[in-house]
């Protein structure tokens, strides 16, 4: 589909001002159809998860319970992290380069990497904050500061294999901590969660590597669309 | 012998007996009714006003609670809010 990485680039080969009129050609590659559907896939995941997340707010702010707290923050930062990761694309192909491009395209990457550690810490916490032990496992600032922390070495070294290689490990922490605590094994909501994050570790490879499943990033996009409309069903029907 | 109750159900158990009193209730009653410790009712007694489910007031020199608009939204909520919960295993 893209004969570069449609979305980051490592830093060592970031685009300046000189190269606009090669980004330009290049850019071309990626056609209309390619950039709209990715436009529109990310477009309808954002409003879904602003849509859960308006929802689940009222509920959170009534009864203050935590695992609604995280869901709905889930969420939140998905809704970021599609948009971190639609940005460079869209200011790419628009040839909108905005002043200090490479400081712009760092910060982009430094926010889609925070953004996509906090959603998946996100569902760890919804589901298993119960039986977390009291104490530092419980404050958000040590969650926060995880996240930067990942965002930050992904930033300075600037490799997408360590990007992914991170988003992996948090993602199978986070299944290994769901999976102990969690007291129905095959319940339908946790092949849901799990489901969830996969798809999103799929969606970080192809953002990254531009040849990855290529053959089938649409099937993927389908299916992950399909997953975030069960649950906003879901989430309207239970609060309605 | 009970299980113990979630959180959830104590306050909605706590915001139901106050309503049931006509919406204003001592914290004598309140915490006999309520069926809770002295330090457990303390507790929630103060997260409910913190959180402004229901309101301290007093009339000469007599303290009484009483529902917020927020409290009594609450409990029109409380099946929505622990259905979301059950559905979602949070």
């Amino acid at each position: 589909m893209y004969t570069t990485s449609p979305h980051f680039i490592k830093t060592t080969n970031l685009p300046t001002k000189d190269m606009a009129p090669m980004m330009h050609a290049q850019h071309h590659m990626i056609n209309h159809a390619t950039f709209t559907i990715e436009v529109l896939y990310a477009g309808l995941i954002i409003a879904i998860c602003a849509i859960i997340y308006a929802k689940t707010r009222e509920l959170y702010t009534l009864s203050g319970h935590e695992g609604i707290k995280h869901f709905k923050n889930t969420f939140f930062y998905f809704a970021l992290a599609y948009l971190f990761r639609i940005t460079p694309l869209i200011l790419q192909t628009l040839d909108i380069y905005p002043r200090g491009l490479r400081i712009g395209y760092l910060t982009t990457y430094l926010l889609f990497a925070y953004a996509s550690s906090m959603a998946i810490l996100s569902i760890m916490r919804s589901v298993s904050h119960k039986k977390l032990p009291k104490g530092i496992l419980q404050l958000d600032s040590t969650y926060q500061l995880i996240a930067i922390l990942l965002a930050t070495i992904v930033m300075l070294l600037g490799s997408p294999l360590i990007f992914f290689t991170t988003q992996a490990s948090l993602i199978i922490a986070a299944f290994i901590i769901t999976k102990t605590h969690h007291n129905k094994k095959t319940s339908t909501t946790y092949i849901t969660y799990l489901l969830l994050l996969l798809f999103w570790l799929l969606n970080i490879a192809i953002t990254i590597t531009p040849r990855f499943l290529q053959t089938t990033t649409y099937t993927l996009y389908t299916l992950s669309t399909i997953l975030f409309i069960i649950i906003l069903v879901k989430v309207i029907g239970r609060t309605k | 012998m009970n299980k113990k109750r979630e959180r959830l159900e104590v306050i909605n158990d706590i915001l139901f007996i106050i309503r049931e009193h006509d919406n204003s209730i001592k914290p004598t009653p309140l915490l006999r009714y309520s069926n809770l410790s002295s330090q457990r009712f303390s507790e929630y007694l103060k997260e409910l006003q913190e959180k402004k489910l229901i309101k301290e007031l007093d009339n000469k020199g007599r303290k009484h609670y009483t529902l917020t608009d927020k409290g009594f939204k609450y409990l029109e909520k409380y099946q929505v809010i622990t259905g979301f919960v059950d559905e979602f295993e949070l």
